[in-house]
């Protein structure tokens, strides 16, 4: 049953969401009649990718409104374990930013219902996070149903004193998930976010702004077996391979289990808007996930610490403002703390109690994007040709303590693209291209003692081939607007395609270790 | 506004070296053996062999004792079962020293448990061979019971009780306590089963071995449990007091294996089965020191359970069994009566406990491992077997063919 403060959440929400889509309906902004522009919307709007809601009023998008339904899949072998072998979702989303009064609001919606194949080691949660230790494994590969509301609302103040606008965003995501081969689990999941901010602009061309951030999320899964007389092995890992075997089914199987997941965090924006554009984020959060089972007897599998550090810079040059750099760099440092407790045998009071909290494990990330990219041709209607490249650096140090553990692996990619936008009278195709490649710097995966009895070690071993690769992506996209009087009818299709290069010791007949793999995407909205 | 971006960055690195925290370290644990408890007679051992079991990753360290202490290095801080045994001889008696806990604490560089150690001349009968298991097709009419004369002498099975223990409700939320004077020198049990005789009727001699089955027939029968199951028509004892008819037409026939009696039945129930859970319990094997009484009943004091307590001192021998390895913090006996347990993983595959073979007697009949650890004593086999190891049978035993 929904806890009731989910339920006046999402109603809520839904409510402002709706509220959005039907003012942008309303206005019939028709400044937004292609995908170019709807896509440059958010390229140029510099605030509207930082935690500021606050600067929207100062630093507006064009008003717009969005509707679309998409299909998207997956498919091919090369892909890491616990990600579904083949996928195939539909989603109806919408989209809009809208004036009400003097208030600026911008909000999305979407709804997913997901379909996934062959999910191998994931056994409890709708989706395992990469820094999480404390997680239930199967091997059993089982398919996953699942079943996604995303919402999100930006709301920015009027300007008060010409200077000073405060704002918000909130967003909530529900997720509901059934794995469909015993052990079963159904999980249901919930995530707020609260992001109030504050924006001065202390004069023409310089504004800063100061942002906070609360998370508040819980996932609760429940095990089961439709075959209830066969119980069904599973692992709790511990991390890196650790593990403690059990079962699902039977008195003393696997009990509910859930996470508690709350984040505190700010950021500090500064802008500038005279020659060029800037805006720069700095970006601190503070995370901590409680892994639990049986609520009647609390019982904690560890817990996780994370601190966050993001920084961003982007910059719009050129009087059209046809260029644009995009600089990323995140920090994320996750410590994973094993919980030892005892069952105090107290009458009426029983409960588990804590002995000591180990630090474990320490799980590294460091990533860094740069991104550039032009368009020539700029004018009210969109570009002729866009051209661009980026850089990504990924950088993953995990270790396991005692005894000594650990997964080191990091990464090159480097893209580029082009992008033609055809108009016509009526309408506006944009065609495009890319192509990357992945350069695997370092992966190793070493310590292992194999000598405690059980474990999930192989989930590693099998990762570190797929992660260890060099690889080939290349993409294309064919886009139509056509333009009608109060609407414009977008369709959209792409896919993208990956391949290892070099040698592999895949076995190309699997479907669950290949080394091959294909995204497709169909998208049929409006735009009004 | 570029030193603006420097004291920004600067306070990002602050507050993320501001969490650093201290990763874990191993510690060495500092066992004392404490020897007050035995007696007199009881040759003190060289040497002590010392175990660790760290309870949540199953992680063992084992070391020797030098003087009555044993250093263990290398562990995570956290909570251990300890167990401790040597096994030592004065004239014909062969001794067991053995001392175990469940959660002795070891969190700081050098912390000290100390852990005493009894004695017990090495029991005589114990349990050999254990099929709770069941039989693919989810059948458990078949399970079996063969205890084992492992001593020099002949002892008499008259009066021998058998059970299983009473210990935490359906999920183990709630472990119960018992409404009794010193619960802690009891366990507590719902149905006891008790071989009949005046004393001397049924013999076991060194060597020889009887079964006790749920249903002493031979379940390979068709309409029984098929070919996957075992015949069991040639125990020597069966928990039946009657012949009965089940819901599916199937007779429980009351066969020439000795009949026991159902001498305790504190839930009252009238079940035409003695089963005992497949995958996640125990079973006791003891001779009451006074007359058990079928009536006035205990209760527990968190729970709505009624049973009758057995005295731990009354007990020859007591095995118990998890579905998994990591099932150990929710074990039913106390660890003097086993320190370990079986694995059963699921129900239902024929699975065998078998106690391992330690030596020969002079007739060359064996003799098996006894340490009260059923993680060390018994071996996990696919299939049951009766008298495996060619033990032999008693010679009342006129009906196996």
């Amino acid at each position: 049953m929904e806890h009731l403060g989910e339920i006046i959440m999402k109603k809520t929400i839904i409510a402002i969401s709706v509220f959005i889509a039907m003012s942008g309906m309303a206005a019939r902004a028709q400044e937004i009649n292609n995908m170019v522009l709807l896509e440059d919307n958010f390229r140029n709007s510099l605030w509207f990718n930082t935690n500021n809601s606050a600067a929207l009023n100062f630093h507006p998008l064009t008003m717009y409104s969005n509707l679309g339904a998409t299909y998207n899949g997956k498919y091919g072998g090369w892909h890491h374990q616990q990600e579904a072998a083949t996928s195939n979702q539909v989603s109806v989303e919408t989209d809009g930013a809208a004036r009400v009064g003097k208030f600026l609001f911008w909000g999305d919606f979407a709804f997913r219902n997901i379909f996934d194949g062959r999910v191998n080691y994931n056994a409890m949660t709708y989706d395992v996070p990469e820094d999480m230790p404390y997680f239930v494994a199967d091997k059993t590969p089982s398919r996953w149903n699942r079943q996604e509301y995303d919402m999100r609302t930006k709301i920015s103040t009027p300007v008060i004193w010409d200077h000073l606008t405060f704002g918000a965003e909130v967003s909530y995501l529900s997720r509901v998930g059934a794995k469909q081969k015993d052990p079963r689990v159904e999980t249901y999941s919930y995530d707020v976010r609260i992001l109030p901010s504050v924006f001065v602009q202390v004069s023409d061309d310089f504004c800063v702004g100061l942002s906070g951030q609360y998370e508040n999320a819980f996932e609760r899964g429940e095990p089961s077996n439709v075959n209830y007389r066969q119980d069904q092995p599973a692992w709790l890992s511990r991390g890196l391979g650790y593990a403690q075997q059990t079962t699902v089914g039977g008195n003393a199987g696997l009990k509910t289990m859930y996470y508690e997941t709350n984040l505190y965090g700010g950021a500090l924006q500064v802008g500038y808007d005279g020659d060029y554009k800037l805006v720069t984020e700095l970006e601190y959060n503070f995370r901590k996930i409680k892994a639990k089972q049986q609520p009647s007897l609390p019982r904690a599998m560890g817990n996780t610490e994370s601190d966050m550090l993001k920084w961003h810079l982007q910059i719009l040059l050129g009087s059209t403002l046809a260029d644009k750099i995009d600089l990323t760099w995140n920090y994320r440092e996750t410590a994973g703390l094993e919980v030892v407790q005892i069952l105090n045998q107290e009458l009426n009071n029983q409960r588990w109690e804590e002995v000591v909290t180990n630090h474990m494990s320490n799980f590294k990330r460091i990533s860094w994007d740069a991104a550039y990219d032009h368009q020539f041709g700029k004018d009210e209607k969109g570009f002729e040709w866009d051209a661009g490249a980026k850089i990504r650096y990924d950088y993953e140090n995990d270790v396991y303590f005692l005894p000594f553990t650990r997964w080191n692996w990091s990464s090159l990619l480097s893209e580029i693209f082009i992008a033609k936008q055809i108009k016509q009278h009526n309408g506006s195709w944009l065609l495009k291209a890319d192509l990357g490649y992945g350069a695997n710097i370092d992966a190793r995966y070493e310590g292992f003692d194999a000598s405690e009895g059980s474990n999930i070690q192989e989930l590693y071993q099998k990762d570190i081939t797929y992660w260890s690769d060099d690889y080939l992506k290349a993409g294309a996209r064919i886009a139509y607007t056509l333009n009608r009087k109060k609407v414009n009818y977008k369709f959209d299709l792409s896919a993208l395609y990956f391949n290892t290069v070099g040698d592999s010791n895949y076995d190309d007949a699997s479907i669950l270790v290949g080394d091959k793999r294909l995204l497709t995407a169909f998208t049929f909205g409006i735009i009004f | 506004m570029k030193r603006i971006f420097l004291y920004i960055i600067a306070t990002g690195f602050l507050l993320a070296g501001c969490a650093e925290r201290e990763k874990v370290e191993s510690v060495t644990a500092s066992i004392v053996i404490d020897e007050s408890g035995l007696d007199s007679e009881v040759v003190r051992p060289a040497s002590y062999e010392v175990t660790l079991t760290n309870n949540l990753s199953n992680l063992s360290s084992t070391v020797n004792s030098s003087d009555g202490r044993a250093s263990v290095p290398g562990l995570v801080p956290g909570l251990y079962s300890v167990n401790v045994k040597a096994r030592t001889k004065n004239g014909a008696f062969v001794y067991m020293l053995s001392g175990s806990t469940r959660s002795a604490s070891f969190i700081s560089d050098g912390d000290s448990y100390e852990i005493p150690v009894q004695s017990a001349k090495i029991s005589s009968l114990l349990f050999k061979e254990i099929y709770i298991n069941g039989s693919p097709g989810w059948y458990f009419r078949d399970q079996f019971y063969e205890i084992y004369n492992n001593g020099p002498e002949t002892v008499y099975l008259d009066g021998i009780c058998f059970a299983e223990t009473v210990y935490a409700n359906w999920d183990y939320s709630v472990v119960y306590q018992w409404d009794i004077p010193d619960a802690g020198k009891y366990v507590f049990v719902e149905i006891v089963w008790q071989i009949p005789g005046s004393g001397t009727d049924y013999p076991l001699a060194p060597g020889e071995s009887a079964s006790i089955a749920q249903w002493a027939t031979n379940h390979t029968a068709g309409s029984l449990g098929g070919s996957s199951s075992i015949d069991n028509s040639g125990c020597e004892f069966e928990a039946i007091e009657k012949e009965r008819t089940l819901w599916n037409g199937i007779v429980i026939n009351d066969g020439p294996a000795i009949n026991m009696r159902r001498v305790i039945n504190a839930g009252g129930y009238d079940m035409p089965q003695w089963l005992i859970s497949v995958y996640n319990s125990d079973i006791i094997m003891f001779k009451p020191s006074k007359p058990l009484e079928n009536a006035n009943f205990i209760s527990t004091l968190n729970g709505s359970e009624s049973g009758r307590e057995v005295l731990i001192d009354d007990i020859y021998d007591a095995v118990q069994w998890k579905g998994n390895i990591s099932d150990g913090d929710k074990l039913h006996l106390p660890a003097a009566l086993d320190a370990g347990f079986n694995i059963a993983g699921g129900g239902y595959h024929n699975l065998s406990f078998a106690r391992k073979v330690s030596g020969e007697m002079e007739d060359g009949s064996p003799t098996f491992q006894d340490t009260n650890n059923s993680t060390n004593d018994f071996e996990v086999f696919d299939k049951p077997v009766h008298r495996r190891y060619n033990t032999k049978k008693p010679s009342w035993n006129t009906w196996e063919k």
